[in-house]
């Protein structure tokens, strides 16, 4: 099996790709396989990763052209192509470097943020439109002496939003992200959208939807869904974003 | 399990679980490649779906086994360090400034054996109090005299362009690999003197070994194969104080066992192992269990 791994590093014209031979052993993840590299061919490959278990979300990269996380991608399903995901088109997933899908695992950094080194990219913006969401619980009654009991159907409606892990497979996998970037990208909207529908939330109308009431917020989005499809955790931001939109028309048709 | 803890069955605390596992393995009843089957089977899918979504989508992922259908392959693997830097409850350690909270502290709420859910009291609980402890020193402390820290950047900066000048030697992986094989063997769930007295002198030898050794890269950027280098030298640190603080006990408690010393000796050993560095020489000392309001006992499951 081979890895096709993209490298850059600051000074360099242009990125390159490097090819490794490895064999792949039962259970072989990307992550690992990246190991591999670093530990027996090529020791100065750089990647992120903490956890290696898909809950830290810090692996996150673009593997044979879906972003994936490293840590839970077996090489094996790759190679036998059991993990087609069918994404909307966007440039950083056409074909602009030959490989072969059969016998090669193609890796390279998620897109649509700046790469500082090999696989590892800034995600200084990705975290700025997080900040900008103030993803933040502001209860509407004072601490109490409980526990703040949930009805169980309203953990389960919240659950599909907490579940994120701030990977930015979504980021990367958004058309939009990739044309503008000042787009506050799917992963911000959903944790926003996830405190809207906090039961617990002191909301007032769409007071909490209102902070992305803007044009490169809930509006941006074109609807792609790659977001939904890409998750590895199964986070449905399209569905959210699609949800807000209609709650903040109906907001807006009951004011005129 | 019902062999090792006749009440609580599966349920037993991990401690407890690991030793069951590594006996049941080193009696032949494991399957080959040193594992057991856990059964969620009799849970049913309703259960497992609602309680347990995250433990089937670990065993998917990585072992591709759904647990509704099929038992799930697991060992005992190191998980948590219950010891760490030596902080009061406040976090603060005795070195005026630093202070720690998370796994890398030892605010000795867990003693010899974390139990399962323990660890959100680190973050949790302890991570709130360091933070306000934090916020009400740095009032009271007057701007610190940065030269001894500049000093120190310059001679770890000296030492990092030492460690990248070096040529040839080991690949740091090998020894890393060798560690983690003494770890494992010597240092593992059972302990006994020879093993541990064997293990300590190949941690001592490893230690020599990685001072020669450097990686290959020799970028000052982002260069992973350093920052293996330089965690390999920590860890090597950390598997001295581990095999020190372990020979010394010379009793069983909580997660440390011991063949030799199989009962807990409460007269002698109730007490924090504290491990230090003097010049360049590690040293045991202890510090006293505070005990509050509880009593010790036995533990029964």
């Amino acid at each position: 099996m081979n890895l096709k791994v993209y490298r850059y590093r600051e000074g360099m014209a242009a990125p390159r790709y490097d090819t490794f031979e490895l064999v792949p052993s039962s259970g072989m993840t990307v992550l690992e396989a990246l190991f591999l590299v670093q530990e027996q061919l090529d020791d100065s490959l750089a990647f992120h990763y903490s956890c290696r278990g898909a809950v830290c979300g810090t692996c996150a990269m673009l593997i044979k052209k879906v972003p994936r996380l490293a840590c839970r991608t077996q090489v094996e399903s790759l190679l036998r192509g059991d993990l087609k995901v069918a994404l909307a088109a966007y440039p950083a997933i056409r074909e602009t470097v030959s490989w072969d899908p059969e016998k090669e695992v193609l890796v390279e950094p998620l897109p649509h943020l700046p790469v500082i080194k090999d696989l590892i990219v800034d995600m200084d913006i990705f975290f700025r439109f997080y900040r900008f969401i103030e993803p933040v619980f502001r209860p509407r009654d004072a601490t109490p002496d409980k526990e703040r009991l949930m009805d169980p159907a309203a953990v389960k409606k919240l659950e599909a939003y907490t579940n994120c892990i701030l990977c930015a497979a979504c980021h990367g996998a958004c058309p939009v992200a990739g044309q503008n970037p000042r787009y506050l990208g799917p992963a911000a909207l959903a944790k926003l959208y996830r405190f809207h529908i906090d039961p617990r939330e002191v909301e007032k109308n769409n007071s909490i939807l209102n902070r992305a009431d803007v044009p490169d917020g809930w509006w941006a989005c074109e609807m792609y869904g790659n977001c939904n499809l890409v998750c590895p955790k199964g986070v449905p931001p399209r569905t959210a974003i699609a949800k807000a939109v209609a709650a903040l028309h109906r907001e807006k048709k009951e004011a005129d | 399990m019902e062999r090792y803890a006749l009440k609580s069955i599966d349920l037993a605390p991990r401690d407890v679980v690991a030793r069951a596992i590594e006996r049941e393995i080193a009696e032949g009843r494991g399957y080959e490649g040193g594992y057991v089957h856990l059964d969620l089977r009799h849970l049913g899918a309703d259960r497992i779906m609602e309680r347990l979504p995250g433990i089937r989508q670990i065993a998917m992922d990585f072992a591709g086994v759904d647990p509704i259908q099929d038992p799930v392959p697991i060992q005992p693997g190191q998980h948590y360090s219950m010891g760490g830097i030596d902080v009061d409850i406040n976090g603060a350690s005795t070195l005026p400034g630093l202070y720690a909270a998370g796994e890398c502290a030892c605010v000795s709420v867990h003693g010899a054996n974390r139990l399962g859910g323990n660890s959100l009291v680190e973050t949790v609980v302890f991570g709130r109090l360091v933070a306000e402890k934090i916020i009400e020193d740095v009032a009271n402390i007057t701007s610190p005299d940065d030269a001894p820290a500049k000093a120190a950047v310059t001679s770890v900066n000296a030492r990092i362009d030492g460690i990248l000048r070096r040529e040839g030697g080991e690949r740091v992986v090998m020894i890393r690999d060798r560690m983690t094989d003494t770890m494992s063997n010597k240092f593992g769930i059972f302990r006994e003197e020879q093993k541990m007295q064997q293990g300590l002198g190949e941690i001592k030898t490893m230690q020599e070994r990685v001072s020669h050794a450097s990686p290959q890269n020799k970028e000052r950027q982002l260069n992973q194969a350093l920052v293996r280098f330089l965690e390999l030298e920590g860890m090597l640190l950390l598997a001295e104080a581990v095999a020190r603080g372990a020979l010394a006990r010379e009793e069983s408690r909580g997660s440390h066992t011991r063949t030799d010393y199989p009962e807990r000796d409460d007269l002698n050993f109730l007490k924090h192992t504290l491990v230090g560095l003097r010049n360049e020489t590690m040293y045991v000392s202890y510090k006293p269990a505070t005990l509050g309001v509880f009593e010790p006992r036995e533990r029964v499951y």
